[in-house]
């Protein structure tokens, strides 16, 4: 395995029939980034028991930050308090954040977490998942990933994480759903997710691969264009009008001027 | 209306901002929590939704600008500066509820940043830009008034006359580029919004609704002001908005539906949904039939007709913003919004202060005076220079607002002040992460529903599982691990559970692994004492530390102080020396989490087979012939 500093693009795969729920990740990510368990960074949504006695089946889904290829957080942001490490990790940055909360209504998995409990002193940001920098710069897995007892989370290459889902998918046609969460969802993401029930009871939104920011991006792109011209045409129209008006005015007077004269002549 | 009722309609007014500058106040000193019922399901709430309203209202201002300068349609003039007085104080209102929102309103400064692919940073551009555009526009109003005739004063004024027009153009770009925009704000949040609401044109549909509210705020704006002042309104020029409100509101109706019908949308407005109904009345009540009713010239040339169509479009386009950003937002299971009592008192409070300031105004410029000198069919008319003195005089006021203060804020401190719930002002230090991992049953273990918990997806908080099955190497060899058990016993040995947690998930020393369960059950067939040496010289001090638990030199359990000399909770039980945390050994570990369940299910059912040796081992082996395969899937 090569180490951790070294990958070029780091990413999570995640296995949902290897979970047990003990939700060590959680604690590890509290302990290692010092917040509070109930601020945790990483949350657990279970799909509880099904079926009946014995034939019983149960899956939980671990969510962090995805860390998408195309972070919708980090177009939504008018401050520029996102940005995406090259390497993998989607960071925020609290010292420039302004606490609108786009970036929590951007994000289509609902990531970023806002601390409301803050007042006009103390500041209240937003909290998320920073792939645990402080431990993948020095070489270490995530605190999630290095806490996981039964390897339900890994850590490493993304394009050999892929490899390596599908070939457990190929190994066990029959215990997963035959599709990786997050190939190519959303632009593809960081945080790749393995299931053997449909992704959709585990809580992920049905997304294509087209990133949700494209068409506000789109849009976005057309303003400087779009202000000019219609600047253009406002200054336009103003003048046009003016200058009809104008003449009109003109082409009237002349009218009762020459009516005069012809008045006058006679 | 008469003097009495006008001053008792202040005060109302009055009552409402008092009240929101007690929620204010709360909202600035206790945080968002406190004071909003927003959560990380519904980070936006009322104040967003009226945000959109102010704006859309504000619409006059651009609309008349250009009707008036562009296409130098004179003859609406006279509806001019009060436009622009709307407008600006709309646009002021947008700012005010825009610094209650922000987390961190004093960090605006850095919109510096140049963002152009974010939506919210052109909103904030252009809404500062904007604003100024309309201040600049509105000060020589100001500037006419008796008490600012300095040279000076009078010097800017012709200036700003001068500019009037790059102004205005300025500005119709600048509100056509935020109208849009705040369309646009929902385009990246397609998964929140209701489908009926959504629609890749929403920047277009904003626009044109904001046109059409703009013109139509201006008309209910007459009909109140007529009333309040006396004094005629040019009820020909109402008219005659109401004439040309069609125009933009049809091309907003036939966007809206037309692309709600291509995409395939439109079918579910039939499906009977409280959603649906809301649509089809927004679409009906407050679109078509105001466009019928402006269509017959008889209706739009009488009070009652025009006044009405105003209303049902002023209703149907608030309906829309309101609807769009808040009704009809997606709302994840198990998660509700209802704004709290601060936050509406806020969100009332901002229009109230902005109809006082209308007030104000009206009261003391040639707002509604020079420029309206024929008063129309309304009888009772008073004496148009008297516009100016509507209120009893000064001090009486004075008094009567404070006393009015006083009880305001008397009513509404303790009604809105609720101290945080305890789960939300945990501070972040060790000792939260104890309580947080209170011993509890899961049952017990949801966090109370007035907490900002992450509600996106029903959660359980970790606060330490009961009993787990761990098929540890994917071999399909599982273990009951009774997490419960360890909790608890490591707690009572180690005197705090922060100390109980960070025995096996002790992830804040770089380099460490989970620990696995041979860490402590060493042994196969012993108890084994897990006292760890290398976590308690580390803790210490490292090499120096030696001397702080040895007598002597010689490393030796011998001479050693004993632990309860620093672990003052730890009690030796009999027999026990003072390394006394014994784990069990592993053999002990296996069978205690197998053997009770056994020995109990053999008696109650009456199978003595079930606790045999023989059961779990044939053939003697010493490997349990136990596998995930003929278990019952977990």
């Amino acid at each position: 395995m090569t180490d951790i500093k070294n990958i070029k693009h780091k990413a999570f795969l995640y296995d949902a029939t290897r979970c047990i729920d003990c939700r060590a990740c959680m604690i590890a990510c509290s302990v290692e980034n010092k917040i509070p368990m109930d601020k945790t960074r990483i949350w657990v949504a279970g799909v509880g028991l099904k079926g009946e006695y014995p034939n019983l089946d149960r899956a939980s889904m671990v969510y962090h930050c995805m860390h998408c290829e195309e972070p919708d957080c980090m177009s939504a942001c008018p401050v520029g308090a996102y940005s995406k490490r090259e390497d993998g990790p989607v960071l925020y940055n609290k010292d420039v954040c302004i606490g609108c909360r786009y970036c929590m209504n951007a994000c289509p998995f609902g990531v970023p977490h806002f601390d409301y409990n803050k007042g006009l002193i103390d500041g209240a940001f937003i909290d998320k998942c920073t792939m645990c920098t402080q431990r993948i710069d020095v070489g270490l897995e995530p605190a999630c990933v290095a806490t996981c007892p039964t390897e339900a989370l890994v850590f490493g290459e993304r394009a050999d994480l892929i490899k390596e889902a599908h070939a457990r998918i190929a190994a066990h046609p029959d215990r997963y759903i035959d599709h990786v969460y997050g190939e190519t969802e959303n632009g593809g993401t960081s945080y790749l997710i393995l299931s053997h029930v449909p992704f959709s009871e585990l809580g992920l939104p049905p997304l294509t691969s087209k990133p949700v920011k494209e068409v506000s991006e789109a849009v976005m792109g057309l303003t400087i264009p779009f202000a000019l011209t219609w600047g253009a045409v406002l200054t336009g129209v103003t003048v046009g009008v003016h200058e009809y008006n104008k003449r009109k005015e003109n082409a009237a007077k002349q009218t009762v001027e020459a009516e005069k004269e012809s008045e006058d002549a006679k | 209306m008469n003097n009495t009722l006008r001053t008792w309609i202040k005060d109302g007014l009055w009552a409402v901002a008092f009240a929101g500058l007690v929620a204010a106040v709360i909202r600035f000193a206790s945080g968002l929590g406190a004071a909003t019922g927003l959560t990380d399901a519904t980070p936006w709430g009322v104040w967003i939704a009226f945000k959109l309203c102010f704006v859309a209202l504000a619409g006059g201002g651009f609309t008349l600008a250009a009707v008036v300068y562009i296409f130098h349609i004179e003859s609406l003039r006279p509806l001019l500066r009060r436009a622009i007085l709307i407008a600006t104080l709309g646009y002021s209102s947008f700012v005010v509820s825009l610094i209650f929102d922000l987390g961190l309103p004093w960090h605006m400064y850095r919109i510096v940043n140049w963002q152009d692919r974010s939506v919210m940073f052109e909103i904030a551009w252009c809404v500062i830009l904007y604003l100024t555009v309309l201040i600049l526009e509105f000060s020589p109003t100001v500037l006419e008034h008796p008490w600012l005739q300095h040279p000076i004063l009078q010097k800017i004024a012709h200036w700003l006359h001068q500019l009037t027009l790059p102004l205005v153009i300025t500005g119709i770009v600048l509100s056509t580029l935020h109208q849009s925009s705040l369309g646009s704000l929902f385009l990246i949040m397609r998964h929140r919004v209701n489908p009926l609401w959504y629609s890749p044109w929403l920047p277009s549909l904003f626009f044109t609704s904001a046109i059409s509210a703009g013109m139509m705020a201006l008309v209910v704006e007459g009909f109140i002001m007529e009333r309040w002042f006396k004094r005629g309104m040019r009820f020909e020029l109402l008219t005659l908005l109401g004439k040309w409100v069609p125009l933009p509101l049809g091309l907003y109706l036939i966007l809206r539906l037309s692309d709600l019908f291509l995409r395939g949308v439109l079918p579910g407005a039939l499906d009977g949904s409280w959603q649906s109904i809301l649509f089809l009345a927004e679409i009906f009540i407050g679109g078509v039939l105001p466009l019928i009713l402006l269509g017959i010239k008889k209706v739009r040339e009488s009070r009652k007709g025009l006044l009405t169509s105003a209303v049902l479009i002023l209703a149907g386009i608030v309906s829309q913003r309101m609807s769009l950003s808040m009704f009809t937002m997606y709302q994840a299971e198990g998660t509700h919004y209802f704004p709290s009592l601060s936050e509406t008192a806020i969100a009332l409070a901002i229009p109230a202060a902005a109809i006082l300031v209308y007030l104000f105004f009206a009261e003391n410029l040639a707002l509604l005076g020079a420029e309206i000198p024929a008063p129309t069919d309304i009888s009772t008319l008073d004496d148009p220079a008297a516009f100016a003195k509507q209120d009893t005089p000064g001090r009486a006021i004075f008094a009567r607002r404070s006393g009015l203060a006083i009880f305001v804020v008397a009513l509404a401190l303790p009604l809105m002040f609720h101290p945080p719930a305890n789960c939300n002002s945990q501070p972040t230090d060790p000792a939260t992460l104890t309580k947080a991992l209170e011993i509890l049953p899961p049952s017990l273990l949801s966090s109370p529903a007035s907490c900002n918990d992450r509600a996106a997806t029903p959660v359980t908080p970790a606060k330490g599982w009961d009993v787990l099955t761990i098929n540890g190497n994917n071999a399909n060899y599982t273990v009951r691990f009774t997490h419960q058990d360890h909790q608890v016993f490591l707690t009572k040995e180690l005197g705090s559970e922060e100390a109980a947690c960070q025995t096996c998930h002790h992830l804040n020393k770089p380099g460490d692994q989970a620990t696995a369960c041979s860490a402590c059950h060493t042994d196969y067939y012993q108890p084994q004492s897990i006292f760890d040496h290398t976590i308690h010289e580390t803790t210490l001090g490292g090499n120096t530390s030696c001397t702080k638990c040895h007598s002597s030199v010689e490393h030796l359990p011998l001479t050693s102080v004993i632990c309860q000399n620093c672990h003052t909770g730890m009690v030796p039980q009999a027999g026990q020396t003072a390394f006394n945390m014994f784990a069990p050994s592993y053999l002990d570990a296996m069978h205690g989490s197998c053997l009770a369940c056994h020995i109990q299910e053999a008696q109650k059912q009456n199978k003595p087979e079930l606790a045999l040796c023989t059961t779990c081992h044939p053939n003697g082996q010493s490997q349990p012939n136990q596998t995930t395969a003929n278990l019952p899937k977990p």
